[in-house]
């Protein structure tokens, strides 16, 4: 679409299986025409003869888009206007108006009224009409007063409110690449990281079971979030989101950093804010794998398995240059840093073990491992290997949990690195 | 959790029990005897974390709570 606008002939070549996702996501962007040629699904398990036969068949397509272009640019999706409407106030009726509407994840929404998004405006402390966006995948525009129905909906507090419009401002930078989040095959959603005095302030659960269930700010700040891509952004599954299987994180993925009990200076601070400042960080990230050190007393025993579950095949920082994130359990922070390893060292280690021979890979994975990590080939000086970030700070670690010898390795995805706002609360001060 | 099933499992066949737990799970731990029918049931509480402990410190606390142990057992 960029290359349509600066006025140079395209042909989009899309699998049979994506086409509808195709035209729904240019219908977004504003070029509703934009000739689309289909070709068979699947693609990738095709021989060679095969994909030559079909290559064959499109060119006569993809030449006719070539040539006549895109026909003139379609409307625009449509901005979420403001609106009110009156409803049966009967509990079972309100709850299926929401289901028959497709505006909820699934599971139940709190019915938005006049009063409760007003509440969730005041706290906010923003002018209403203000707006915000384009919201991907169909790139409409809302209100603040719009972000707050979500926000009701998802069963936030009004104090939660303000973490809430933060989370989505770091979404929508370019950096976190939120559209390729919703829409690609991959199991991946936007990851949430609080920290700051609004943790405590908030009571978001920073302890045991901080990405489960049973904590109200973490549940449904998560869920606003993800309410707002769907009912504002249009992000439906089928539609616009092609994951394979998604994951648990698209409901809501939102955990706080335990600081009290990390001996390190917390993720926001490593980004260049203050302590005493409350902020929101997003990366993409998929379905956390545990790391159980089952059996280890030692930093370097721990270290050991980090690596080990970061150099099996298929994991999303293989592919992806974006660098993995470690959630490490107080137990293994603490011993690490007993043993002398502060957050710089145990990056300096993962970057440099946790390194894949090449002889791993069949030579087409390697082929696309150089396109899609090219930038490690440029500059880690291994070309015999694949590592799991390009440069040492590209792996970001976060301390959250509670008791036990667990961390999460947090495959991640898209975005070329975190994106770290402030959250501003009602006197438009920064906390 | 696990151990408190055990436990459990051992007094039911008349076997006399005791539970090693660390501090921070002794509350799971009490909730879940009161669930499984054996509320107040003995328990011996380390302090929390032992996953990283040297042998030595390990050699240590065993020395600390073995009187504890038998005692539980054989009253």
């Amino acid at each position: 679409m960029k290359l349509e606008a600066h006025g140079i002939p395209t042909a989009t070549i899309c699998s049979t299986a994506f086409a509808g996702a195709a035209r729904v996501q240019a219908a977004g962007r504003g070029f509703a025409a934009l000739p689309i040629v289909e070709i068979p699904h699947p693609m990738h398990t095709a021989s060679r003869s095969l994909v030559e036969g079909r290559a064959a068949e499109a060119a006569q397509s993809i030449a006719k888009a070539l040539l006549e272009g895109a026909a003139a640019r379609g409307a625009l999706g449509e901005d979420i206007l403001e609106d009110r409407i009156e409803i049966d106030a009967d509990p079972v009726a309100l709850e299926e108006f929401f289901f028959t509407h497709g505006w909820t994840d699934g599971l139940p929404v709190t019915p938005p009224t006049v009063a409760s998004v007003a509440a969730m405006l005041a706290a906010a402390g923003r002018d209403p009409h203000e707006t915000i966006g384009p919201i991907p995948p169909r790139m409409r525009v809302a209100t603040i007063e719009k972000l707050a129905v979500n926000a009701v909906m998802a069963g936030c507090k009004p104090a939660y409110f303000p973490v809430v419009l933060a989370a989505l401002d770091s979404v929508l930078d370019d950096n976190i690449r939120l559209y390729g989040i919703q829409t690609a095959t991959n199991t991946s959603s936007a990851l949430l990281i609080v920290n700051g005095p609004i943790v405590k302030e908030l009571g978001l659960n920073a302890r045991g079971n901080v990405f489960g269930q049973g904590n109200r700010a973490n549940a449904t700040i998560g869920r606003a979030l993800q309410l707002i891509l769907r009912n504002v952004g249009g992000d439906l599954p089928g539609e616009t989101d092609m994951a394979t299987h998604g994951h648990a994180g698209k409901f809501t993925f939102c955990i706080a950093e335990n600081e009290d009990e990390s001996p390190w200076e917390p993720l926001h601070v490593e980004r260049g804010f203050k302590r005493g400042d409350s902020t929101v960080t997003a990366i993409g990230g998929s379905g956390p794998q545990n790391v159980f050190t089952y059996g280890c007393e030692t930093g370097a025993e721990i270290l050991d398995h980090f690596v080990g579950a970061l150099t099996g095949l298929g994991h999303n920082n293989i592919i992806f240059p974006t660098g993995p994130l470690f959630v490490l359990s107080p137990e293994h922070a603490q011993t690490l840093a007993r043993d002398g390893f502060d957050k710089q060292k145990i990056k300096q280690h993962l970057f440099e073990k946790a390194r894949i021979p090449l002889t791993r890979f069949a030579a087409r994975s390697i082929t696309g491992l150089h396109h899609r990590r090219s930038r490690w080939f440029e500059i880690a000086g291994d070309p015999t290997h694949i590592g799991v970030a390009d440069r040492i700070n590209d792996i970001n670690i976060v301390v959250a949990g509670g008791a036990g010898i667990h961390s999460q390795f947090v495959p991640t995805s898209f975005s070329y690195e975190p994106v770290t706002r402030l959250i501003r609360t009602k006197a438009g001060s920064a906390k | 959790m696990c151990s408190v099933h055990d436990t459990v499992e051992f007094e039911k066949r008349g076997i006399p029990s005791t539970l090693f737990i660390t501090q921070i799970f002794k509350n799971s731990a009490v909730s879940q005897f009161r669930n499984k029918g054996m509320d107040g049931h003995a328990l011996i509480e380390l302090p929390h974390p032992v996953s990283n402990l040297t042998p030595a410190q390990m050699h240590a606390l065993t020395h600390e709570y073995v009187r504890e142990m038998v005692r539980q057992l054989t009253t």
